[in-house]
């Protein structure tokens, strides 16, 4: 699955636009993946400016 | 609470604040739902710049330095802004190697800033609050911290509804939820727009900066990519962006290579100071909607737009769009027909002078050297007419070096031909563009 690093995450919103599962929301100006509904198709990874999305095993 | 409005707005940037604003200044019930929790806090990427003196979509904005107000004539409504700002006075291109094309003679322009120039920088965090206090004293109600998933076409309306499960009612529903629009994705809208790619940005700001033109909106073209450089509203500081089509290409990465490397570009930053404020944005380029409405919600600001449509003319739908719906309830039409008066003013104001365009924007640095390009940006002998408008200087730029061609034949027949290989590229180079491009249908 993605999770956000947020210390690169500048909550520009793009990932939260085009992610196509509708995973990724904001909450309280901070961006989180929804592990319920993430599928995992890495969008959200090249799609960002910052580098802030990355896959993790967990 | 009642959870039935006139109205519902999803998007609290320019023109959803805008229309919330002017509608819940009509009388009408409205919500205001927006994701942000802070919602003057600007986290992807802009300028700040607000377009003045020249006109941009059929409108023209004065700055009155001792009301402190804004007034867009056209339409005739006033905005509060007593914070600082800077004047632009328009565009300035640069090639890789240094050589500037002036919109406008800045030297002379300097004598008169409250009349000449053509753009206010502005704290667009202050603009925001300033109409968010508004809208909320004319009784908006407003909901921070509200992700829209989708619109629900209802016998009496639309239902908005949220991650969170809540829904809100509206006779009317607005759309200003920016250039990505879930909203106009969920109404399929997207399925019949021209997609031309996506673009991905990086911007900083920065303090202090050698570059000769601190006035202007200066386009400096690389053989690493396109960079763009606004003067901000703060003293002797400066927006920076990096903006790229590559998957491959991280935009930070070209930012940094700009401010390092450029041979000709990093000494105006040899002494410069990176401020914390970072955003970005993620941009998917599609052709403007020519009828921004689709059961009972009607789409404004870069949300039906094909890439920015500014801060003034986002502002100007907000306030159009408020004004046309509150007409349309007033009058016990609350359909499509009675925003008949918003379709024209758009017809003839936005998509007929803009809307038609084909999305140009190749990457000229793929087929042309930085000698090439410094060669072809040399060649004009005038300058050009002031202009901070996007679509005036393209077509002066396009209009100026069709008569260079002939010019061009004859001295750089090797120029001309890759500019002829460029053409008939075209199609091919859009391809490649949608094939990197994140569509959202
Ligand atoms: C690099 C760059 C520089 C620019 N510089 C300038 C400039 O100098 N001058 C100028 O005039 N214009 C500039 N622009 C363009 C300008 O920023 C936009 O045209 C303008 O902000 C559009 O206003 P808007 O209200 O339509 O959308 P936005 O400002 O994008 O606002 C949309 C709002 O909707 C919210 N939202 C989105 N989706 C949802 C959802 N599902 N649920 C709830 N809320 C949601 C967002 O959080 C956001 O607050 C620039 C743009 C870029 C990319
Ligand atoms: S695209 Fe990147 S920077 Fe922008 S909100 Fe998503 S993770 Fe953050
Ligand atoms: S990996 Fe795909 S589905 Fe998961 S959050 Fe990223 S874009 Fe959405």
């Amino acid at each position: 699955m993605v999770k956000i690093d947020v210390s690169l995450c500048v909550v520009c919103g793009g990932c939260i636009d085009l992610c196509p599962k509708i995973s990724i929301k904001m909450v309280d100006d901070t961006v989180v993946v929804d592990p319920e509904t993430c599928s995992g198709c890495n969008i959200c990874v090249q799609v960002c400016p910052m580098n802030a999305p990355y896959v993790c095993d967990d | 609470m009642l959870s039935k409005f006139d109205v519902v707005i999803v998007g609290a940037g320019p023109a959803g604040l805008m229309a919330a604003r002017t509608a819940a200044g009509e009388g009408l019930n409205v919500a205001l739902l927006e994701r942000k929790k802070d919602i003057p806090q600007i986290h992807r990427s802009c300028g700040g710049v607000l377009n003045v003196n020249e006109p941009t979509f059929g409108e023209i904005v004065r700055y009155e330095e001792d009301k402190k107000l804004l007034t867009f004539t056209k339409q005739g409504f006033t905005i509060d802004y007593d914070g600082p700002h800077s004047d632009v006075y328009g565009f300035h291109l640069y090639s890789p190697g240094g050589v500037r094309l002036e919109f406008g003679n800045f030297a002379a322009l300097r004598n008169d800033p409250q009349k000449n120039r053509y753009g206010l920088s502005v704290s667009k965090e202050k603009l925001l609050r300033t109409l968010l206090e508004e809208s909320e004293k004319s009784g908006a109600h407003i909901f921070p911290n509200t992700n829209v998933c989708t619109v629900r076409k209802e016998a009496t309306g639309v239902a908005v509804e949220c991650e969170d499960g809540s829904t809100y009612d509206g006779t009317f529903v607005i759309a200003a939820d920016g250039i990505n629009s879930r909203i106009a994705r969920e109404l399929k809208l997207n399925r019949d727009r021209y997609f031309f790619g996506t673009t991905r940005d990086a911007a900083v700001e920065i303090e202090g900066n050698a570059c000769p033109d601190p006035e202007g909106f200066l386009f400096i073209i690389t053989e690493h990519g396109i960079f763009s450089m606004i003067p901000l509203y703060k003293q002797n500081c400066y927006h920076i962006d990096a903006s790229t089509y590559r998957r491959d290409i991280k935009p930070q990465k070209l930012l940094d290579y700009f401010f390092n490397e450029d041979p000709t570009y990093s000494r105006w930053f040899k002494d410069s100071k990176v401020l914390p404020h970072k955003t970005a944005c993620v941009v998917n380029l599609m052709s403007p909607l020519e009828k921004p409405f689709k059961d009972n919600v009607l789409l404004i600001g870069d949300a039906c737009w094909r890439r920015e449509m500014s801060n003034v003319g986002s502002l100007g739908t907000g306030y159009k769009a408020g004004k046309c719906i509150a007409g349309a309830l007033n009058q016990g039409r609350p359909t499509e027909e009675g925003l008949s008066e918003y379709f024209a003013w758009y017809a003839e104001n936005y998509f007929q002078p803009h809307g038609a365009r084909k999305q140009g924007g190749r990457d000229f640095s793929e087929y042309l050297t930085g000698d090439d390009i410094d060669y072809i940006a040399g060649l004009p002998d005038n300058d050009f007419p002031q202009t901070l408008d996007i679509y005036k200087m393209v077509n002066i730029v396009g209009k100026t070096y069709a008569e260079l061609f002939p010019k061009i034949y004859d001295e750089r027949p090797d120029i001309m031909d890759k500019l002829i290989e460029i053409r008939e590229d075209m199609d091919a180079a859009m391809e490649r563009k949608i094939k990197m491009g994140f569509r959202n249908v």
